[in-house]
Order: structure tokens, then C-alpha cells, then sequence
């Protein structure tokens, strides 16, 4: 699998310029009573990038998710995105902004149809009100008919063709994850966060993944992922940040980060002796 | 599979009787065939025959009367399946938005009206069909009231809440005298009266009743079947991952419960109107419980189930009257529905109609519908 | 001031039977999350048996059955026997089957329950108030209660009695949860019921204990409560079996010194209220809940609780 990702700048740099950072945390801290999971972590991703965000478990990387889409406030430390500080924010807000994610343990939307599902997505891109969707106007069934071709396109997107009309708790483990994406994708997001997708996976569905994470890059989406399958991680990202203990230990491109001995200590423990 | 709590199965081990994943079950097939949406027309045409045509069959008023009574259950448990059935909030306090809307018309005819202005109620009789909106908003505001300090609360804990509001909303009824006559109620409600034509027998009053359940049913389905119904699936499928998905919770929850109340309080609007009497005893704890058994029975989270279940439960309650064993002994009803809530949840939790469930899009009518419908069916019943 | 006195004393004994019941609940919910809305009904068994001991002979089904005539400390303890056995096999029934099912089909059948208890009450004892018999201990020979007078204020031998039980149930409870070894089982289960199970904990047996004990202590709260106010009735449990559960809440649920503690409260504050407030008597049932809205509105985790845990 070749190291170098395949975007046109060729190698990539250790870190964005500062002008190109779409989304940027500052001395990011997120504590829960006692325990800081986060610890003072500047992290940043650029325009069309995509970020790798590893370490060991109970490193912060899904608490540092989190603190960035609201699902909790950080304690203290900033987070911009777009220009906007959306530290505290409500995740529908900061969705609505640009930023979508998936979950670590898969939440779909178990007793909604796939299709269902991803609608769910463009929620927050349509406005009709209460009033016209009752009286079916025109511009309603329209608006509504826009969704449902986007996110039927969607579907076809993740390689879900044919299964739209299923419920989302029938369908195999891997294509639930492809509907967790395309769900996420139909936010029309700048940025996207995909937490361990390719948990579970077989190797085929892996690489399946992998294409797909590209092809989602070419639209220009910024990618921010966190994953332990390191084939996934070292072969996607342009960037890696390894977090552990709540810290950010290393930052570079994935071969750096790879034999970077503070990598591999956290990872692997102190050596014997 | 996937661990699903709601299929009863963890790691392949059944936990108990029954299960949620039944197969496309007896009662709904007879009722609704393949599934496919020509038969579910059929089915909604034979009713409606029904509904028009039997009160000229029967000859008593009291099948009128019973037949007035199960369709404002009907609107009732259609408004509480918005809360319970779609959006996932259980709602102890129902009651309280049926109450709101009667007494709200009650007032505005006798204490304002009649008694502070003097007026003859007679001819105000066009404030009667206003109050109907208006009842119904004064409900959904008081729905959003409620709900308000229940948005962060947790399942049990927001059934708690509501109850309690419930029962605060009967002790105001009961105690503040000067506004609502205490327990000794209001009368002298008007009876619906359009340019003159007062409608006064129970026939009339039952078709009125009627087209109000028509139109709230037709309202709720349409409402469902959209964003806002998808919205409010997906914060009871998963309220942190509809949050993350860009829909904010707080705002459709409260919409949830003041759609909910809405109808509640229109149909409260038509019982104070039907009766022209009302006192708070109409209003008591075991009504919300009874409302939401019939929401249960029928099945949540589709548009048939809590027409079914207040159509059989209520049903069940006057053939049941007619033996004298019950009647004298009006606690067997009690037990019988504590016992069907009971048997229901451990066994048939999903209600009468199962896994029949409302797609949520908005789509005009076609042909090719049909066949979008029968597979979601039968996907869904696997 | 007398008048303070004496609507202390009262809300102190009201705020015991509060806590006794409000220990059940915050047991059960403390570890499978179940607001085991039956509590209240099993309270009013408890009262009911309690009285059926007492007495020479009873009115059941409509029939005139003779009874043993017991006193009440041995009818009071025969009820705590019947009525937990009775929470044992509701568990067993309505709620074990519903263990891995969405939190709203629990909370319906526990409601289911709580309807069909009273009105199996209400045809085996008939719906109207069943007079409880006067306990010679407690009673002087003209009929009145024995009291003694501090002040102005009257407290009765009764009321001193339902603190002293309630205090040594509740002292006895705790030692029990924190000193056996079943105790800890409990409050392990309570924690993490798939770790204990790990660990080697029978949870089915825990939680039967729990329900066990709660429901005897519902039982004792119900043959007290009926002491004090003279009568059973079948819809008797309803209200406090209500605002037993908004005293746990108020206490922490899931913390048994909370449940005491907040149940004393309730009482206290309750009977204050009714005295003080204006149109208070008539509002005091709204007085609980009340205070649960500004509770779980301001501090949900109670008094003495731990912080509620994240819903993501």
C-alpha cells in the first residue's frame, strides 16, 4: 500500500497554513470531574485535507470529537471553524454550519428505512413550514422531492443501490456503515468526521471503504478520521495526529508518525529494561 | 445482528416471550391484506361506510353516544401517539391539553360572555367553531410549557414531569373556584349552533364529532409524512445522533408536544360543546392512562393503531357493560386493563397492528407507489 | 409557634412513611431504572393485610370472613411477609420478561400493574374505606390516641412510634447494604449490572431481593399509615406512592440515606406548605410536584446523588 496519499501536492506538509485551517482547536481542554481526557490539544485540519486521528484507546480521540460537534462543551481552549467559534455550540447548530459525523458504535436510525435515514441528513437544508406541509404546496412536494433524489443518490454513492427501502436495523454491519456515511454525507458538510469506520470490517469492505473516503475527498470535503486499522489510517490520511493520554504527541505525515518512537512507545508501552 | 434492544435478542439470546420481530402479523394482514396501499384504501373506505352509514342503522341513542365517545378517543390517542408513538416522549399528563381546550370554551361562553358581559351566549354561536383553533392553540401552548422543563430530563423521569403537571392543570380545576366553578363545574356550554340551526340531536352532534376526527386524522398524516414526522422519528430512534444530524431536538420535541395538545384541546372544545357540561372529575389521572392504553393497544407510531385501539377498547368497555356481572362490579374493567397493558407489553409490546409503520415521506399518489409499499411492508414485517 | 410545632411533628411522621416507601423505589430504580409505579398499590396491601390480621372477622369478595384476630405488631409483620412476596412475583411477571425492552414498555406494564392492584383491591375489600381497628397500645380506653403534650404541641405514642421504626429500618437497611455481602451485591448490580453478573453476581436474585425488601418496607409504610390515619382504602397508595417516588428523586435516586432524607423532607415541607401557603391544604398535593419540576430542573441528580450520568 503506498504511503504517499495521492493528492496532487505530492508529499504532505507536517502541518496546514494557517490561512487554509477550516477547522482549528486552541489549547483544547475537556475534563469530566477528575479525569482530563483532553488535554490542552491544538489540533487543526485544512481545506480538502484528510486528517488521521490515532491512538491508543482512552487516547481522547472520540472525546475530542465530541467536544468539537457539541455533543459536550469543552472545559476550556477554543475551537474555530470557518471563522465561526463554535465551542459550546448545540451539535444541530454546528451541524447546520458544516460539520457531520458518524458514531464509533453506529446510531442509525433503527426503525427508519435506509433512505429514511439519510433524509434525516438533509434535515437541517430544507425549511418548509409546518402550514405548507400540510396543505402539499407545490414548493413543498418540490423541495421534498429534491431530498429524496439527493439522498436516493446518495444511497448509490455508498454502493447502497437497491436496499433503500429497507430498515436500517436489517440491513448487514458493513452497509449500515455505508448508510451511517451517506447519512452524514447528506448534511452537505464541509467537514467530516468519521469515527472508526472500518471497525469490524473485512478486508474487502475495507478497501471498499477506502474508495469511498477518497472519492468523498474529491468533493472537496475536508476528512478528519480516527481508526485503528492502521492500512486505513496511513494509507487515506494526508496528515496524522496521534493523541494519547489526551495529548497530542505527534503530528506529520503518516511515515513520520509511523516510526515516530513516541508513536510506537505509546502504543506498544515502555520498552523491557 | 446488530444488538438491536428494541428485537429483545443481545448477542443472539432471546430474553423473552414473544419479540418484537414478528412476522407480518394475523390482525394486521386480515386487515390490511399484502399491505399495498390499494388495499389500505379499501380498508379506510369500508370504515368511513361504517362510521357514516350505522348511525342510521341502529335505532338506541346509546350506540350514537358510544360511537361520539370512541371518536374523541380517537383524536385523543392520535394526538398522544404524535408525543408517545413518533417522537418517543411518554406523556403521564395528557389529560391536562383535553382539559385546557374544554375549559377554555367553557369560560369564554359562561364567565366571560354570559356572566361578565351579559351578553346572550345564543348569539355568539360562530365563536363556537373559532374556539375549536383556539382551544387547540391555548392547549399547544400550554403543551409547550410543559415541555419546556422536561427537555433534558430523561425517559422515566419525563414521565414523571408530565404526570405531575397533569395532575397540577386537575388540582387548578378543582381549586380555583372563581375561574372554573371548582367541582361543581361549568354549564350551560352552548351547543354548536351554525346561522341559527342548533345542533342538538345526537346524530348531529356524533357527524360533527366526526368530521372533526376526519380532519385531525388527515392532518396528523400529513404532518407525519414529512420532515417533521422524520424528525421526530429519529429523536425517539436516537435523540443524540438526530441531534448530530442537524435536527435540533429541543425545538421539535416542544413542536411534538404542542401538536399533540393542539388536537387535544380542539377535541376538548367539542366535549364541553357535546355535553355543555364540564367539571374536573372528566379530567382525572386514570384518563391519561387510559388514553395511552388505547394508544398502546393499537400499536405506536403509525396512523391506524390508536384509531384501532380506541375503536376495540372502547368497544371491549360496552359489551363488557352489558353484562351484570360487570356492572356490579365496575372494578373488573379496571383489572381488565391493567391485566391487557401487562400482557400487552410482555408479549405483544409492538400493539395490535405490530410492524405496520407510516413511511415518512411526502408523496403525491401514483402507481408506482404501490410497489415501493409493498416492499417496504414486507421488509418491515421480516 | 405551637402551630410550627405541631405541622412539624406531623410532617416529620408523614415525611417516615414517605421515606419508607421512597427506600423501595430508589432500591429498584437504583438498579434496573424502573419507576416501579406499584409500590403505591403495594402500600395499600400492606394496610389492608395488616387490618385483615387485626380483626375478627372481614369483608371479602362481599363475604364475611372471620379472621385471626392478631395483634398489630404480628399483623404488621405478617403483612410485610405477604405484601413482598407479592413484589417478588410481580417482578417475576411484569417486569423480568421486559429487562432488555425500551424503557417505555416497562414504565406501561408497571402502570399496567399499578391499575390491576387496585382494582383486584377494590373487589376483594370493596371500594369503600375498611375502618382500622385501634391498637391497644397506642389507644387509651376512651378511644383516643395516647399522647403527650410538649408545649402546644400534641404528639402522639403512634407518631413516636412510626419515627422510631422508620429510623431503625432505615439504620438496619443501610448496614445491610453496606456490610453483607449481599449488600454489596447490590450495590455492585446497581453500578454495572453486566460487570457484577461478571464478577459472579446472581442480578436476578439481587434485583428479587430488591424488590423484596422494598416491598416490605411499602407494606410497613401501609400498616403504619394506617395507624395513623385510622382507615384502608383501595386508591390510598396512589398520591403516596407518588410522592414516595418524587422524595427519592429529591434525595438521589438510588441513594438510600437520599431517599430518607428527602422523604423527610417532602413531609416536612408538605405540611408546612398546607399550613402556610395561601389556599395551601387545598393545593398541597401540587406542592410535590412542584418540587420534583424544580428539582429535576435545577439539580436532577438530588441532593445527595452523584452526578447523573451524560445521555451521550
Amino acid at each position: 500500500m503506498p504511503a504517499v496519499s495521492d493528492s496532487a501536492t505530492g508529499a504532505a506538509p507536517a502541518a496546514t497554513a494557517r490561512a487554509e485551517r477550516v477547522l482549528e482547536t486552541t489549547q483544547l481542554v475537556k475534563s469530566f470531574g477528575g479525569l482530563v481526557a483532553v488535554n490542552k490539544v491544538d489540533f487543526h485540519a485544512g481545506e480538502n485535507e484528510i486528517v488521521g486521528l490515532i491512538g491508543p484507546n482512552g487516547a481522547g480521540k472520540t472525546t475530542l470529537f465530541n467536544a468539537i460537534t457539541g455533543v459536550y462543551p469543552p472545559t476550556s481552549g477554543d475551537i474555530r471553524f470557518l471563522g465561526h467559534d463554535i465551542a459550546g455550540m448545540l451539535p444541530s447548530k454546528v451541524t447546520k454550519l458544516g460539520i457531520a459525523r458518524t458514531f464509533q458504535n453506529i446510531r442509525l436510525f433503527n426503525e427508519m428505512t435506509a433512505l429514511e435515514n439519510v433524509m434525516v441528513g438533509q434535515h437541517c437544508r430544507s425549511h418548509t413550514s409546518m402550514l405548507r406541509i400540510i396543505a402539499r404546496t407545490p414548493g413543498a412536494m418540490r423541495a421534498e422531492r429534491a431530498v429524496r433524489d439527493k439522498c436516493m443518490g446518495l444511497i448509490e454513492y455508498v454502493g447502497l443501490t437497491g436496499h433503500a427501502g429497507e430498515l436500517a436495523k436489517n440491513l448487514p454491519y458493513g452497509s449500515q456503515r455505508r448508510l451511517e456515511i451517506a447519512r452524514a454525507l447528506a448534511t452537505e458538510p464541509t467537514v467530516l468526521f468519521l469515527d472508526e469506520p472500518a471497525a469490524g470490517m473485512n478486508p474487502q469492505e475495507t478497501s471498499a471503504l477506502m474508495g469511498l473516503i477518497r472519492r468523498i475527498r474529491e468533493e472537496s470535503m475536508t476528512i478528519i478520521l480516527i481508526e485503528h486499522d492502521m492500512r486505513v489510517v496511513m494509507g487515506s490520511s494526508d496528515r496524522v495526529v496521534v493523541l494519547d493520554h489526551g495529548e497530542k504527541i505527534a503530528e506529520g505525515p503518516p511515515d513520520m508518525v509511523r516510526s515516530d518512537p513516541k508513536v510506537i512507545e505509546a502504543y506498544l508501552g515502555k520498552g523491557a529494561g | 445482528m446488530t444488538g438491536d434492544p428494541q428485537n429483545n435478542e443481545t448477542d443472539g439470546q432471546s430474553t423473552g416471550p414473544g419479540g418484537y420481530r414478528t412476522k407480518l402479523n394475523p390482525i394486521a394482514s386480515a386487515l390490511v391484506g399484502n399491505g399495498s396501499t390499494r388495499s389500505q384504501r379499501i380498508l379506510l373506505a369500508v370504515l368511513l361506510a361504517i362510521a357514516v352509514i350505522l348511525p342510521f342503522l341502529v335505532g338506541s341513542n346509546r350506540w350514537i353516544t358510544l360511537m361520539t365517545v370512541v371518536v374523541i378517543y380517537i383524536v385523543l390517542a392520535s394526538g398522544l401517539n404524535i408525543v408517545v408513538g413518533f417522537t418517543g416522549l411518554l406523556d403521564l399528563g395528557y389529560v391536562a391539553f383535553y382539559a385546557i381546550g374544554a375549559y377554555y370554551t367553557a369560560i369564554i361562553f359562561n364567565n366571560v360572555l354570559k356572566v361578565k358581559f351579559g351578553v346572550d351566549i345564543d348569539a355568539y354561536w360562530w365563536l363556537t367553531w373559532i374556539n375549536f383553533v383556539v382551544g387547540g392553540l391555548m392547549a399547544a401552548i400550554a403543551g409547550v410549557l410543559i415541555g419546556y422543563p422536561t427537555l433534558r430530563v430523561r425517559g422515566d423521569y419525563l414521565a414523571i414531569m408530565t404526570l405531575g403537571f397533569g395532575e397540577i392543570i386537575r388540582i387548578l380545576a378543582l381549586n380555583w373556584v372563581g375561574l372554573t366553578r371548582g367541582p361543581s363545574g361549568i354549564s350551560g356550554i352552548p351547543k354548536p349552533a351554525f346561522l341559527g340551526f342548533e345542533l342538538t340531536t345526537q346524530k348531529s352532534l356524533y357527524f360533527l364529532g366526526l368530521a372533526l376526527a376526519l380532519l385531525s386524522l388527515w392532518t396528523i398524516s400529513r404532518i407525519v409524512r414529512s420532515r417533521i414526522g422524520r424528525a421526530w422519528t429519529a429523536i425517539r430512534e436516537d435523540e443524540v445522533a438526530a441531534e448530530a444530524m442537524g435536527i435540533h431536538t429541543s425545538r421539535y420535541k416542544l413542536l411534538s408536544y404542542a401538536t399533540g395538545a393542539f388536537f387535544a384541546g380542539a377535541m376538548g372544545v367539542f366535549f364541553g360543546h357535546y355535553l355543555n357540561y364540564i367539571s374536573p372529575s372528566s379530567f382525572m389521572l386514570m384518563e391519561s392512562f387510559l388514553i395511552l392504553s388505547l394508544v398502546v393497544l393499537g400499536g405506536m407510531g403509525n396512523i391506524a393503531g390508536p384509531v384501532l385501539g380506541a375503536i376495540v377498547w372502547m368497544g371491549l368497555q360496552e359489551w363488557l357493560r352489558d353484562f351484570p356481572f360487570v356492572q356490579a362490579h365496575p372494578e373488573t374493567r379496571g383489572i381488565a386493563l391493567g391485566l391487557v397493558l401487562v400482557l400487552l407489553m410482555v408479549f405483544r409490546p409492538t400493539g395490535l397492528l405490530g410492524s405496520l409503520r407510516v413511511r415518512l415521506e411526502m408523496r403525491p399518489g401514483s402507481k408506482d407507489e404501490a410497489d415501493h409499499e409493498r416492499q417496504v411492508w414486507s421488509d418491515a414485517s421480516r | 409557634m405551637s402551630e410550627l410545632g405541631q405541622q412539624l411533628v406531623n410532617g416529620l411522621m408523614i415525611g417516615c412513611l414517605y421515606a419508607l416507601i421512597a427506600v423501595g423505589y430508589t432500591m429498584v430504580y437504583g438498579i434496573i431504572e424502573l419507576i416501579n409505579f406499584a409500590f403505591g398499590e403495594l402500600f395499600m396491601f400492606g394496610a389492608f393485610i395488616t387490618i385483615m390480621m387485626m380483626v375478627p372477622e372481614i369483608s371479602l369478595f362481599g363475604a364475611k370472613v372471620p379472621m385471626p384476630g392478631l395483634s398489630f405488631f404480628l399483623a404488621i409483620l405478617i403483612a410485610m411477609a405477604v405484601v413482598a412476596v407479592m413484589g417478588v412475583i410481580i417482578e417475576r411477571l411484569a417486569y423480568r420478561p421486559l429487562r432488555n425492552a425500551p424503557r417505555l414498555a416497562a414504565l406501561i406494564s408497571a402502570i399496567g400493574v399499578s391499575i390491576l392492584l387496585q382494582n383486584v383491591a377494590q373487589a376483594i375489600f370493596g371500594s369503600q374505606q375498611v375502618p382500622f381497628p385501634d391498637i391497644p397500645l397506642f389507644t387509651t380506653a376512651a378511644g383516643a390516641p395516647k399522647a403527650f403534650v410538649v408545649g402546644d404541641v400534641q404528639i402522639t405514642y403512634f407518631q413516636v412510634f412510626v419515627v422510631v421504626v422508620t429510623v431503625t429500618a432505615m439504620l438496619l437497611l443501610n448496614l445491610y447494604v453496606r456490610r453483607t455481602r449481599m449488600g454489596r451485591a447490590m450495590r455492585a448490580s446497581a453500578q454495572d449490572k453486566s460487570t457484577a453478573a461478571l464478577m459472579g453476581v446472581n442480578v436476578n436474585k439481587v434485583i428479587a431481593l430488591t424488590f423484596l425488601i422494598g416491598s416490605a418496607m411499602g407494606a410497613l409504610a401501609g400498616g403504619l399509615y394506617g395507624g395513623v390515619y385510622h382507615a384502608a382504602w383501595p386508591l390510598m397508595g396512589f398520591n403516596p406512592g407518588l410522592k414516595a417516588f418524587i422524595a427519592a428523586v429529591l434525595g438521589g435516586i438510588g441513594n438510600i440515606p437520599g431517599a430518607f432524607l428527602g422523604g423527610l423532607l417532602l413531609g416536612v415541607v408538605e405540611a408546612l406548605g398546607s399550613a402556610y401557603l395561601p389556599m395551601g391544604s387545598q393545593y398541597r398535593d401540587a406542592i410535590a410536584f412542584v418540587i420534583l419540576i424544580l428539582i429535576l430542573s435545577f439539580r436532577p441528580s438530588g441532593l445527595l446523588g452523584s452526578t447523573v450520568s451524560q445521555k451521550a
